[in-house]
C-alpha cells in the first residue's frame, strides 16, 4: 500500500519533475489557441476490456468525442468536451448514449520562451463535469476537477505531463472505464514526442511529423490503478493535425472495473 | 465534499497569486513606417502553434499575410492600406497568440 502511494505521488508530481512538448493525445499541455481562435478536435477512442477480479465485464467501448477549445486571452482558454459512447459486452448487450459534458478552464501561469521553438510552460486547469449525459452514461452528480500540466520543448524534443484530480461523487450504472465509479480519480499522463521531419525548420511554415510515446495512468481511491504505454504517430500541418496511438497495459492492479486489454485512438485537430 | 471544494478553491487562489506577479514590457505606441516589418518571436513549439500568430496578426489593422520562419523566429508582415500598427500592437498580438515578442529586427 505504501509503495503504491509513493508511486502515485511520484507520478502525480511528474509535471514538476519532467515539466516538459508538442501536445500528445491524452496528456494535457499548457497550450491553448490564441485569443479568438478555436481548436476543434474530434477523437475516437476504442477500448478492448477484459474481466478483473470483481468486475466480469468483457467487451469493447467506442467513444466518439469532440473537444472545442476557444482562446480567451493568450494565456487562457475554455474547453468543452462532448462524447458519445457505445458499450458492447461480448457482442450481446449493447448500450450507447451521450456522456456528461465537461467544461474546462485552462490557464498558463508560467511561460519561458527561450528560443524560436523552445519553451517551458506550466498550466493550471479546472472544470466541471455536468450531469447532462444519457441515463446509462451519467454520474447524476456535478464533478469538479482540477490539475496541473507542464511542457518542455527544445529543438526536436518535446515532453509534456499532466495530473488531473476528479472529485467523483457518483457512479455510472455499469462503470467500465477509469473515473466512472464512485471513487475519486487521478489521471496522470506523461509523453515524449520527437520531430522526425523536418530535421530543421526553414523560412516557410511547413507540416511536421512526430513519433513518441505516452504513459497514461489512472488511480482511483478504491485502490484500482492502471498504467498504459501508448506509442504515438502525429502529423501536424499549420492548420490541422492527425494523431494515432495504440495503448497496452504496463501495470494493472484493477479489481472493481474491467482491465484494459488494449486501446486505439484516432484523432484530428483543426485550428480556426 | 466540502473538503474537496476547499482544496479546489485554495489551489486556484495560490495559482492566481503566482500568475499575477508577471510584469509586462512596454513598447512604442507610434505607428510603424515603411511597407513591411520583421520582428522576432520565441516559443513557437510546433507548426500549428505558430499558425496562431498568423490568425491573430491577420486581425490587426494594416497587416497582410504574416510569413513565419520557425528556424529563426523571424516574422515578416507587409502593410496594406493607410493604417499602420505600432510596435506595441505587434507585441500585444504576439502575446495574445500565446508567444513571446522579442523585438523588431534592426
Amino acid at each position: 500500500m505504501k509503495s503504491k502511494f509513493l508511486l502515485i505521488l511520484f507520478l502525480s508530481m511528474t509535471p514538476f519533475l519532467s515539466a516538459v512538448a508538442q501536445q500528445a493525445t491524452d496528456t494535457l499541455a499548457p497550450t491553448m489557441p490564441g485569443k479568438g481562435n478555436l481548436v476543434v478536435r474530434p477523437i475516437f477512442n476504442y477500448y478492448k476490456l477484459k474481466p478483473s477480479e470483481q468486475n466480469l465485464f468483457s467487451g469493447t467501448v467506442l467513444e466518439s468525442a469532440v473537444h472545442f477549445d476557444y482562446g480567451l486571452t493568450g494565456d487562457t482558454s475554455i474547453m468543452f468536451h462532448i462524447s458519445e459512447k457505445r458499450q458492447n459486452e461480448d457482442q450481446e448487450t449493447r448500450v450507447n448514449g451521450f456522456t456528461d459534458l465537461k467544461v474546462t478552464f485552462k490557464w498558463r501561469f508560467y511561460q519561458d520562451d527561450f528560443g524560436p521553438v523552445d519553451t517551458f510552460r506550466l498550466g493550471f486547469l479546472a472544470g466541471l463535469e455536468l450531469p447532462t449525459g444519457g441515463s446509462e452514461f451519467t454520474s447524476n452528480t456535478t464533478v469538479p476537477f482540477f490539475g496541473l500540466s507542464a511542457m518542455y520543448v527544445e529543438g526536436r524534443h518535446g515532453v509534456t505531463s499532466s495530473a488531473v484530480f476528479n472529485a467523483t461523487d457518483g457512479d455510472l450504472d455499469n462503470p467500465v472505464l477509469a473515473g466512472e465509479k464512485d471513487a475519486n480519480h487521478i489521471a496522470f499522463n506523461a509523453a515524449y514526442l520527437y520531430r522526425i521531419k523536418p530535421e530543421a525548420y526553414g523560412q516557410e511554415l511547413v507540416a511536421a511529423w512526430y513519433i513518441g510515446a505516452e504513459i497514461n495512468g489512472d488511480w482511483e481511491s478504491d485502490d484500482d490503478i492502471e498504467m498504459l504505454l501508448a506509442p504515438i504517430l502525429l502529423y501536424e500541418a499549420p492548420s490541422w493535425a492527425f494523431e494515432v496511438t495504440y495503448g497496452i497495459p504496463i501495470y494493472e492492479d484493477v479489481n472493481y472495473r474491467p482491465e484494459t486489454d488494449y486501446t486505439i485512438s484516432l484523432g484530428l485537430r483543426f485550428l480556426f | 465534499m466540502y473538503n474537496k471544494i476547499s482544496l479546489f478553491v485554495l489551489t486556484a487562489l495560490v495559482l492566481v497569486v503566482v500568475g499575477c506577479s508577471e510584469t509586462q514590457k512596454v513598447y512604442d505606441n507610434t505607428p510603424l513606417q515603411g511597407s513591411s516589418v520583421k520582428f522576432y518571436v520565441a516559443g513557437m513549439g510546433c507548426p500549428k502553434c505558430a499558425n496562431n500568430i498568423t490568425l491573430v496578426l491577420d486581425k490587426v489593422d494594416g497587416v497582410d499575410g504574416p510569413k513565419i520562419d520557425m528556424s529563426t523566429g523571424l516574422v515578416t508582415i507587409d502593410f496594406v492600406g493607410d493604417s499602420r500598427p505600432s510596435e506595441s500592437d505587434l507585441a500585444i498580438a504576439v502575446k495574445e497568440s500565446g508567444f513571446t515578442y522579442k523585438g523588431i529586427k534592426e
